[in-house]
């Protein structure tokens, strides 16, 4: 199963420089996607920015006829939980970010799709056992060392 | 399902039983106000049957191709996330 974070549904769904095309592949290949509610927040807070209507209402689409929804919180906050004790001031990612993880790790994911680079998801999903997409990179790998100091 | 029908909500309020039918049917229908999308109402079953197959990839993203462009910058700065 493939976690798909909020970047990668404004991806799929508003026309983002080189991701949407990224996003493309992704979604034309084999495998089960899977987004979480917290991420449809997210996603559809950045939509409603923009000008046209239609970005949100391709999300309603996708996640009508190709991402599965979850809704349920409990197990991802647990998880969220277990991240926070385990790696308790080394935990340098914001809330959201843990959440989105563990929310991946409580379905039973085995891929984390997510764009940002920065704020440190992929890092932690990484550091949690979860391949990454794209493909994880030196950037990555960097941030990760973060989780250990 | 590959389409929603734009329809306003006074239109809902008093022409619920033709959105019944449209429903039954396997109609979809976005409720606008103005213009403003306030809700996306889906026929039964829409969720799991059209993940069974039937949702054209090709034909989202040449949708989405159409919209002007935003940058991945502009959506990072949005989303706010921040290291703690």
């Amino acid at each position: 199963m493939i976690y798909l974070d909020a970047n990668v549904l404004i991806a799929a769904a508003a026309n983002v420089a080189e991701a949407s095309e990224q996003a493309e592949r992704l979604l034309r290949g084999k495998g089960d996607f899977y987004t979480s509610r917290l991420a449809d927040y997210e996603a559809r807070k950045y939509l409603c920015r923009l000008e046209s209507g239609e970005p949100q209402e391709n999300l309603t689409l996708l996640l009508a006829g190709k991402v599965t929804l979850g809704k349920e919180w409990d197990g991802a906050v647990l998880q969220a939980l277990k991240i926070s004790r385990q790696f308790k001031q080394r935990l340098w990612v914001d809330s959201a970010d843990t959440l989105h993880v563990g929310w991946a790790l409580s379905v039973g994911a085995e891929v984390f799709a997510s764009f940002d680079r920065e704020s440190g998801p992929r890092a932690l999903a990484l550091v949690m056992g979860l391949k990454l997409w794209p493909e994880a990179g030196p950037r990555d790998y960097e941030l990760r060392k973060r989780f250990k100091a | 399902m590959q389409t929603l029908e734009r329809i306003n909500g006074t239109y809902v309020r008093h022409n619920w039983k033709a959105v019944t039918a449209g429903l039954a049917e396997g109609k979809g229908y976005s409720v606008e106000n103005h213009g403003k999308r306030e809700a996306v109402v889906l026929p039964p079953g829409a969720l799991e049957s059209t993940k069974e197959g039937g949702f054209d990839v090709a034909a989202h993203f040449a949708r989405v191709r159409r919209l002007p462009v935003v940058t991945q910058q502009e959506v990072n700065a949005a989303l706010s996330r921040s290291p703690e």
